[in-house]
């Protein structure tokens, strides 16, 4: 029996598997330890029925509700701290070490020495194509976020998402949360 | 004369006004399981508090049914077990929905959501070092429209008002 035929077979399933096996729900519990130090911390859950009840609630805003309709959660945690560098790159590798290819890619990076860097990463659904879910991650001076939206996502309309619930603006790259830059 | 009886006896009604609670059986659940972990204190004028609070908050938030209690406590609610306590207050029906902690004025504002028919349900636990409310409210659609806008702002504003 000749392997080398299934090589290609192999390699193409060691790479689908683990979008597969691993949730678009990030795993944030890690974070907990910086509430100690954060003089603000603020998490919004949306999910289940809560989820598909609010989404009648967003009004006329037809896009919005688009794509609400088709997500199974959102989660956003912010840490705000009175002081910068407050926290390591160490304390924030517990998310970073699960928005790794293959199953995450990052498809924005914006470095900043004065507002932080921003990351956004997508999870592709490797059955359906498309996206199972997206992260966020704004690591600012005095300032960290995480959002994670779990299910099918349109990243072409992804920018009516901005500034609602509880998800910051990215924009241009600057996270500017309530109006504050 | 008989005017300022009348307003003797309005006030006075207000000052011991029964807290909103007692005619709700789970409601009352709720807040016996949070004030016991708080170490509630009740105060005087606690009733005219609670009207005047209430009476703002159905008319700024939009807020058809309230029901709410305030009371003093010597609990840091910042401590992990608060919320445990919370959580399991609110029982089984009502999903985390927005929490807010703050270390610099020591206060955890914890909000719980539900459906209701055709409104949502929420559950609001606010606590500081000397002070908690309980309020539970039924939300207008119009007025869930701001909260989906921006929760964490509206947990703010209903904890001040």
């Amino acid at each position: 029996m000749n392997l080398s035929h299934f090589r290609i077979p192999i390699l193409v399933l060691a790479l689908w598997a683990p979008a597969r096996a691993q949730s678009p729900r990030l795993q944030i519990q890690g974070l907990e330890k910086l509430a100690a130090s954060a003089s603000e911390v603020v998490d919004i859950t949306l999910d289940g029925a809560t989820l598909r009840m609010a989404t009648q609630f967003l009004g006329e805003d037809k896009e919005t509700k688009g794509i609400v309709d088709k997500l199974q959660g959102i989660y956003v945690k912010t840490f705000e701290f009175e002081k910068a560098d407050a926290y390591s790159k160490a304390d924030v590798e517990s998310i970073r070490a699960q928005l790794q290819p293959p199953a995450w890619n990052r498809i924005v990076g914006v470095q900043s020495r004065k507002d932080g860097d921003v990351g956004v990463f997508v999870m592709g659904d490797p059955d359906q194509g498309g996206i199972r879910g997206l992260a966020i991650l704004v690591t600012g001076p005095k300032e960290l976020v995480v959002v994670n939206l779990v299910g099918p996502i349109d990243l072409k309309k992804l920018g009516a998402l901005e500034g609602k619930l509880g998800i910051p603006k990215i924009g241009d790259g600057k996270e500017h949360r309530d109006g504050k830059k | 004369m008989a005017r300022s009886s009348v307003l003797s006896l309005l006030l006075a009604c207000l000052l011991l006004a029964v807290p909103a609670q007692a005619k709700d059986p789970d409601f009352q659940r709720i807040v016996g399981q949070v004030s016991a972990h708080y170490h509630r204190q009740d105060f005087w004028g606690m009733g005219f508090v609670m009207w005047l609070a209430g009476r703002h908050i159905r008319h700024e938030l939009g807020v058809s049914h309230l029901k709410m209690a305030i009371f003093e406590g010597r609990t840091s609610p910042l401590d992990a077990d608060f919320e445990k306590v919370v959580a399991e207050a609110a029982g089984p029906g009502f999903q985390p929905f927005v929490r807010v902690a703050s270390q610099a004025s020591r206060e955890v504002t914890l909000i719980y959501a539900r459906p209701k028919g055709e409104q949502m349900e929420l559950l609001l636990v606010s606590a500081d070092d000397s002070d908690a409310v309980v309020m539970r409210m039924t939300i207008e659609p119009e007025a869930m429209a701001k909260w989906m806008d921006n929760p964490d702002h509206m947990a703010r504003r209903t904890r001040k008002g």
